[in-house]
């Protein structure tokens, strides 16, 4: 598994398979694989890891990464994604979310957003693992997406991802304003509480964590902790 | 534990269904042909997508006659989601489409109960709490408190349908698990519920 830092600066920080079996086995809810250099594994590989993934791990799995052409996610749902984010692909071809759409339903379409500050576009989305501005607005994208069939929005800020700065809630209340379908917050958690203050300020439904999970700085058990603390529904982990 | 034949019409992603079984201890096989039916004890329907496309492949394969003879020969059938759901008399989704009428009971749309005070989000994609009726005589699936659901049509069942447990949404109530004879249908996912949903499948197994 990559981490990477602000969308830059890869590290490697672990198999992706013994970090799944570890979080599924103290309770995840779902589980995202984003292949943020979709060279490094290659096709085959990656459906081999989500294969592995998948025999272990009965949560919801979301593979990402890469993905082109509707040819490209057949190979991951076959290899048992229960749903595909796509960022890049979706953005040079807008048929494409209806295309997976169509086959698999809406639910297995997850739109991925990598949205930068922009002083002329507001927000701006970003490609490429968040290297490529797009000229393409966060407001004029949500609406093309969701009208073209997407069924979940999985939102990323670029200026905050990986720095556990805290999420920028301004960004996720603006999206799901602008939206009708579930909303993903995915950046910038740096604590257990963020997760649970992202839910309260942001009514966001759910929350991908990364680096504070992979680098310790949250577990779930904290998390769980502090989501009722704050009232916020959370499931218990399973004996 | 004994064997189990997984229904393979062109529907979705049926192998997580086959693995989440296997990892139970179940021996199970993957059944294209209508005719192989008759040599399983239990058959899962699973299945993501249209209930009108969902029907057209199981009349088209002769799933539909054969299931309907597999429910009154009495083996034990269980639908997953749209597999539930194809259960059914009828659906709105893609157009009135008549069900294989092993349930009583209509699949509509969430949001037509009631659109404007609602107050969810539609499709219903997530992790909830099941609610176990408290009238149900059998208790032996109360092995999951919450299960993973994503779907945006519900199962409405008419009397003949005893409803097992529910799920809440908003300010609505919504079956999660019904039954009807040897026929269960579950909503969720029990094949991504976690260790609860696979303690739901070991239950069903026997």
């Amino acid at each position: 598994m990559v981490k990477g830092i602000q969308m830059d600066g890869l590290r490697v920080i672990g198999s992706v398979l013994d970090i799944a079996k570890d979080y599924y086995s103290r309770g995840i809810d779902e589980i995202v694989i984003i292949d943020v250099v979709a060279s490094l594994y290659g096709r085959d590989s990656m459906a081999e890891i989500i294969r592995e993934v998948t025999a272990d791990c009965f949560v919801p799995v979301t593979v990402g990464g890469g993905i082109r052409t509707l040819a490209d996610a057949d190979i991951l749902f076959r290899a048992g994604a229960d749903k595909v984010a796509i960022n890049t692909g979706a953005i040079s071809d807008p048929g494409l979310i209806g295309n997976i759409a169509s086959k698999y339903g809406s639910q297995a379409v997850v739109v991925s957003i990598q949205a930068k500050a922009d002083a002329a576009l507001g927000w701006e989305c970003y490609t490429e693992s968040g290297r490529e501005p797009t000229g393409i607005s966060v407001k004029a994208w949500v609406s093309e997406a969701e009208s073209r069939g997407a069924g979940e929005f999985f939102l990323t800020s670029v200026d905050r991802d990986g720095t556990k700065k805290g999420p920028d809630w301004e960004l996720v209340k603006m999206v799901r304003q602008l939206t009708t379908i579930p909303l993903i917050s995915a950046s910038g958690i740096k604590d257990a509480d963020d997760v649970a203050r992202t839910f309260v300020e942001t009514q966001c439904e759910g929350v991908a964590i990364g680096s504070a999970l992979h680098y310790r700085a949250a577990t779930l058990e904290q998390i769980r902790a502090s989501c009722r603390n704050f009232e916020v529904p959370v499931r218990e982990a399973e004996d | 534990m004994s064997r189990v034949g997984v229904l393979d019409y062109g529907v979705g992603n049926i192998e997580n269904v086959v693995r989440a079984l296997r990892a139970i201890g179940a021996e199970v096989t993957v059944i294209d042909e209508p005719e192989k039916l008759a040599d399983f004890p239990r058959l899962v329907v699973p299945g993501v997508g249209r209930f009108d496309f969902g029907m057209q492949q199981l009349e088209t394969i002769g799933f539909a006659v054969s299931l309907r003879q597999a429910a009154q020969r009495g083996t034990s059938i269980l639908g997953i989601c749209l597999g539930m759901q194809l259960f059914a008399t009828s659906s709105s989704e893609g157009g009135e489409t008549r069900g294989l009428g092993l349930f009583g009971g209509d699949v509509r749309n969430m949001s037509q109960s009631n659109a404007s005070d609602f107050g969810e989000r539609l499709p219903h994609t997530g992790w909830s709490p099941v609610f176990w009726a408290a009238s149900g005589d059998d208790e032996r699936f109360r092995v999951l408190r919450d299960a993973y659901f994503s779907h945006s049509f519900h199962l409405v069942p008419d009397s003949t349908t005893e409803v097992l447990a529910t799920v809440d949404l908003g300010n609505k109530s919504f079956v999660a698990l019904a039954r009807k004879g040897t026929v269960l249908g579950a909503q969720f996912h029990p094949e991504k519920s976690g260790l609860g949903g696979l303690r739901f499948l070991d239950k069903w197994m026997g």
